[in-house]
């Protein structure tokens, strides 16, 4: 199955799940019109309703749906989502506000039926759910809290909203819908239990151990995982995985890698992290023989995804190196004779990610390695300056635009690079890059 | 540009479920063909510009039965003249039940827990603890709604 065929399957998944309700309110005897209004504003409440219900599903990350796509999107998607269905619940609520006052009850839930009151928290928890994941930075929660508290008020808005619309029962009061909606609502029930329960007792049973705790330039540390009791993880050069470090993995304190060795080797994993935030800078600490926990691989930012091309193009940035590095290493691993370039982008030399390593893969691959510094040091005879569109046509070929491109770094860097590829008239489906930093 | 394409879709995602809302809406409620009024105007008696004793008393407690009627709430489920929940319309109530059978529905006695919602009867039971007069004016505010 090509990718895109498998794009459009998934994609089609998607739109049924989400549009199911509205069809099951549609089929068998369905309560006489109330009006456009009223009922339109019901019909978006069910929709917005399974929207909600689908981000569960995206959130799982379930690898052969997000395969086509890299994991990267499907969060945005979320994203993006969370924010439309938060819309459509609001105007379900404000139509009625505004055509039909009356039929909403006193706003003190003591005076009033707990259903309604129910509606109304579970409208108040989406708007902070929204707040606190869009703005988590600017409002200082804290990544590991913000999971907690992502998931307790989703779990929470979820059956309120739910108990919402058991309560009001208009649409579903008809036994075959009532026994639909229920097979809907139970569908979401062992979703959250396969997330929380099981897919985390699944990484439990397939431990890992640090076996190498290793300095590298640039404030960073190569951390090397050795799989206990089993044959270890199968992944492609350049894809990543979520890391649980001296913590069960149902403590959900997972924080996304890439891995920075080989592909050749799925009994020896390695990940090099550069101190950035909280997490980070406590990877110094680990001790070897601390116990680990991998969810992986994910991700379509890997070389293998391309097999047929004549020759690849990486861009990189400080520790954006570190997928660019697996994807090398592995490279020589397969004695690769096709051309390669890496244009790496640092602030100062002494701070260049595997600096000597790369000399050396120089020996065995094709590679040329070009260096560009922001801050370059007095004696300094090579690249200076951003990675501009004038500094890649110097570098690379005349016929540049036949290559795939893997670029990975922070994201000035990441637009000024396509847009200089874009000026060369490098097709932009050639441009491969993460998304990352995604709350 | 991904991050361009997860937004595109999930705007797609969105306008589509808005279309189908929208026809759901429009499944539900089929625009009704044109009243018949051809001469029915002319035979509506034209209003009484002189109200005897007993009209003014029933007007009052009309206007009670409607305070009654908002008071307690029950545009929650009902709606008279489009104002209130479109669910349960009372318009012309008057002309398809008698006083008795509208008391009877208003307090919801045991008989009637087959044909009433659940969520409804168990509202209804409270009904009961109205002063008696209230609910008579209530019961002819009903009883006076005609088409």
């Amino acid at each position: 199955m090509t990718p895109f065929f498998s794009a459009v399957c998934w994609l089609s998944g998607y739109l049924a799940l989400v549009l199911a309700p509205l069809l099951v309110l549609l089929i068998g005897p369905v309560p006489p019109g109330s009006g456009f209004w009223w009922d339109f504003s019901m019909a978006l409440g069910f929709a917005a309703m399974a929207m909600m219900g689908v981000q569960f599903l995206l959130t799982a990350r379930f690898r052969r749906a997000s395969a086509p796509f890299g994991i990267d999107i499907i969060y945005y998607f979320h994203r993006y989502l969370a924010v439309f269905a938060f819309v459509l619940i609001f105007m379900h609520y404000l139509i009625i506000r505004i055509n039909n006052v009356d039929a909403l009850v006193p706003i003190n839930p003591m005076e009033t039926s707990w259903y309604m009151t129910a509606g109304r928290v579970s409208l108040a928890l989406f708007a902070l759910l929204i707040i606190t994941s869009l703005w988590r930075k600017p409002l200082r929660i804290h990544y590991d809290e913000w999971r907690m508290l992502h998931i307790g008020l989703t779990v929470a808005a979820f059956l309120l909203a739910l108990g919402h619309i058991e309560g009001v029962g208009y649409y579903i009061d008809a036994p075959a819908k009532r026994w639909l909606w229920s097979g809907y609502t139970l569908f979401w029930v062992l979703l959250i239990v396969y997330v929380r329960l099981l897919k985390p007792w699944l990484m439990h049973n397939r431990p890992y151990r640090v076996s190498e705790v290793r300095q590298e330039r640039g404030n960073s540390w190569t951390l090397a995982l050795e799989p206990d009791g089993h044959e270890g993880m199968r992944f492609k050069p350049g894809q990543f995985a979520w890391l649980t470090l001296r913590e069960s993995p149902w403590h959900v304190k997972e924080h996304p890698f890439s891995f920075s060795s080989s592909a050749a080797r799925q009994d020896r994993l390695e990940f090099t992290i550069k101190e950035l935030g909280d997490f980070t800078r406590t990877i110094k600490e680990t001790q070897v023989g601390q116990i680990a926990y991998l969810d992986g691989p994910y991700g379509v930012f890997s070389v293998d995804r391309h097999r047929d091309a004549p020759g690849f193009v990486f861009i990189g940035g400080g520790v954006g190196a570190a997928p660019i590095m697996s994807m090398l290493r592995t490279l020589v691993d397969r004695h690769e004779h096709r051309p390669l370039w890496f244009i790496y982008g640092n602030n100062r030399w002494e701070d260049v990610i595997f600096r000597e390593e790369l000399e050396a893969l120089k020996e065995r691959l094709e590679l040329r390695l070009v260096h560009v510094l922001t801050e370059p040091p007095t004696d300094w005879k090579g690249e200076s300056g951003f990675i501009t569109k004038e500094l890649l046509q110097k570098v690379l070929p005349s016929d540049a635009k036949k290559f795939e491109y893997f670029l990975c770094g922070p994201k000035p860097m990441s637009d000024a690079v396509q847009q200089g590829l874009h000026a060369l008239r490098v097709p932009l489906r050639q441009v491969h890059s993460e998304l990352y930093d995604l709350v | 540009m991904r991050e361009q394409l997860a937004r595109n879709s999930a705007l797609l995602t969105v306008v589509l479920v808005v279309l189908l809302a929208v026809m759901f809406a429009m499944i539900q409620n089929p625009p009704e063909p044109p009243p018949i009024t051809v001469g029915e105007a002319a035979s509506r008696p034209a209003p009484s510009a002189s109200l005897s004793v007993s009209d003014v008393e029933k007007q009052v407690l009309i206007a009670a039965g409607r305070r009654v009627f908002e008071a307690q709430g029950c545009m929650r489920c009902h709606s008279i003249a489009g104002e209130g929940n479109p669910r349960y319309p009372l318009d012309g109530v008057g002309e398809r039940r008698t006083a008795e059978a509208i008391r009877q529905w208003i307090l919801a006695p045991a008989e009637l827990k087959d044909q009433l919602p659940a969520r409804a009867f168990q509202a209804k039971q409270a009904y009961r603890n109205l002063p008696p007069e209230d609910l008579g004016a209530l019961v002819a505010y009903l009883q006076n709604l005609k088409k």
